[in-house]
């Protein structure tokens, strides 16, 4: 479990989706802020600071994951966010206030050229928040033992395993838009 | 050991190649949904307008009954525009007496065409659309300007003209029957005017369906 390849490539792809995920959140801080607010867990005024403090974990986290020796910090940190953000969805679910913006970016969970933004929540996306969070798991473990070195053939698994957990992350995306769409058409 | 590499290059090249094509794909399927949105009847820019009151006619059906058109009711009014020799028009028919038992609470429906009478007389039994009074007159489909078939009309209970199009589907003759009870004059107008939400409610409520 602490080859590293697998260390660098799941660090690799969690950082990016963590900063892609970031910089959405940063470019449209409104929006994100409205979003959290959305989901009435937390009193009105702190919304807008709560939405700040979370875009700058995820940058933090996604930044650390990248740094080699800080990676266990930034698992950390990143299990943090998801845990957040999860416990505040399943709690949404739970009492049924599912037709809220999920506030989780991804390209396709937006809907273009209107102002609302996404079709609701859903328990697909715990799932798919779980799976990120078991991407944690390399570098979490790394850290308790030493493990082989890097050669240099192991460059086209860690950039092929990061790219395709990228690729297929977007992909679980755009399928569960369209999936809240159906549900909401 | 150099083959080992070589391949393992090769299918990780394969690998994100394939995972570009999934991403691609589940994209186009999220831009499908976007496109394919709710479409109901097409209403051609003619004849008397949406809202205004509908022209009254007062003409005999094929077996001699006096049926009122555009007549103040109890019932709402569907005139539907057909011919024996329209294709689409004969596919609708069983569509026509299913809406017909439906909506039996509010709406009467009216046949209406020109021509030969025996002609239309044949089709009639042929058909069996006794249970539609069958109107012919030329003044009728001059007067509401019907230049494609099959073409349906709606007018209210008050007689006035709510709604209006050409119709080759089941869903395209309940869209007029959501435009009459959203007031909007077409659905293309209310997809214009950008209120999804309200029509999520409105289908729960009646249960007639936009066009899907």
């Amino acid at each position: 479990m602490n080859d590293p390849v697998l260390l660098y490539a799941a660090s690799a792809a969690l950082a990016c989706v963590l900063l892609l995920g970031a910089l959405e959140k940063l470019r449209d801080m409104a929006g994100f802020a409205a979003a959290v607010s959305a989901y009435r867990i937390l009193p009105d005024g702190w919304s807008r600071a709560f939405a700040w403090a979370y875009a700058g974990a995820e940058a933090l986290a996604g930044a650390l994951l990248l740094a080699p020796s800080r990676q266990a910090a930034g698992a950390e940190l990143a299990l943090l966010v998801l845990a957040t953000a999860t416990v505040a969805l399943a709690f949404n679910l739970l009492r049924g206030h599912r037709d809220i913006d999920c506030g989780c970016g991804g390209p396709a969970l937006r809907a273009p050229g209107r102002g609302r933004q996404g079709g609701g929540l859903s328990w697909w996306l715990v799932l798919r928040n779980a799976v990120l969070a078991l991407w944690t798991a390399p570098a979490l473990l790394a850290a308790a033992g030493g493990s082989r070195g890097l050669q240099w053939t192991d460059s086209a698994a860690v950039f092929g395993l990061a790219i395709s957990a990228v690729g297929l992350y977007f992909t679980a995306n755009h399928l569960l838009a369209s999936h809240l769409k159906l549900r909401n058409l | 050991m150099d083959a080992l590499i070589i391949s393992n290059f090769l299918l990780w090249g394969v690998v994100l190649c394939l995972v570009l094509v999934i991403l691609a794909l589940s994209r186009q399927i999220g831009v499908l949904y976007e496109r394919v949105a709710p479409m109901g009847a097409l209403t051609m820019d003619k004849g008397p307008a949406v809202g205004e009151a509908a022209p009254r006619f007062e003409l005999p059906d094929l077996l001699g009954r006096r049926i009122a058109v555009g007549e103040r009711g109890q019932h709402s009014q569907l005139l539907f525009f057909l011919s024996p020799t329209c294709p689409v028009c004969k596919k609708l028919l069983p569509i026509l007496k299913s809406v017909a038992s439906t909506e039996s609470a509010w709406l009467r429906i009216v046949l209406a065409s020109d021509g030969e009478m025996p002609e239309h007389l044949a089709f009639y039994k042929q058909a069996g659309l006794e249970r539609f009074p069958y109107l012919l007159s030329t003044e009728l489909g001059m007067k509401f300007q019907i230049s494609k078939l099959p073409y349906a009309v709606l007018i209210d209970e008050t007689g006035t003209l709510r709604a209006k199009g050409l119709i080759n589907s089941r869903e395209q003759l309940e869209s007029l029957f959501t435009a009459k009870e959203l007031g909007v004059a077409s659905v293309q107008e209310f997809l214009a005017a950008g209120t999804l939400e309200e029509t999520r409610i409105s289908r729960k409520e009646s249960g007639n369906a936009l066009a899907g």
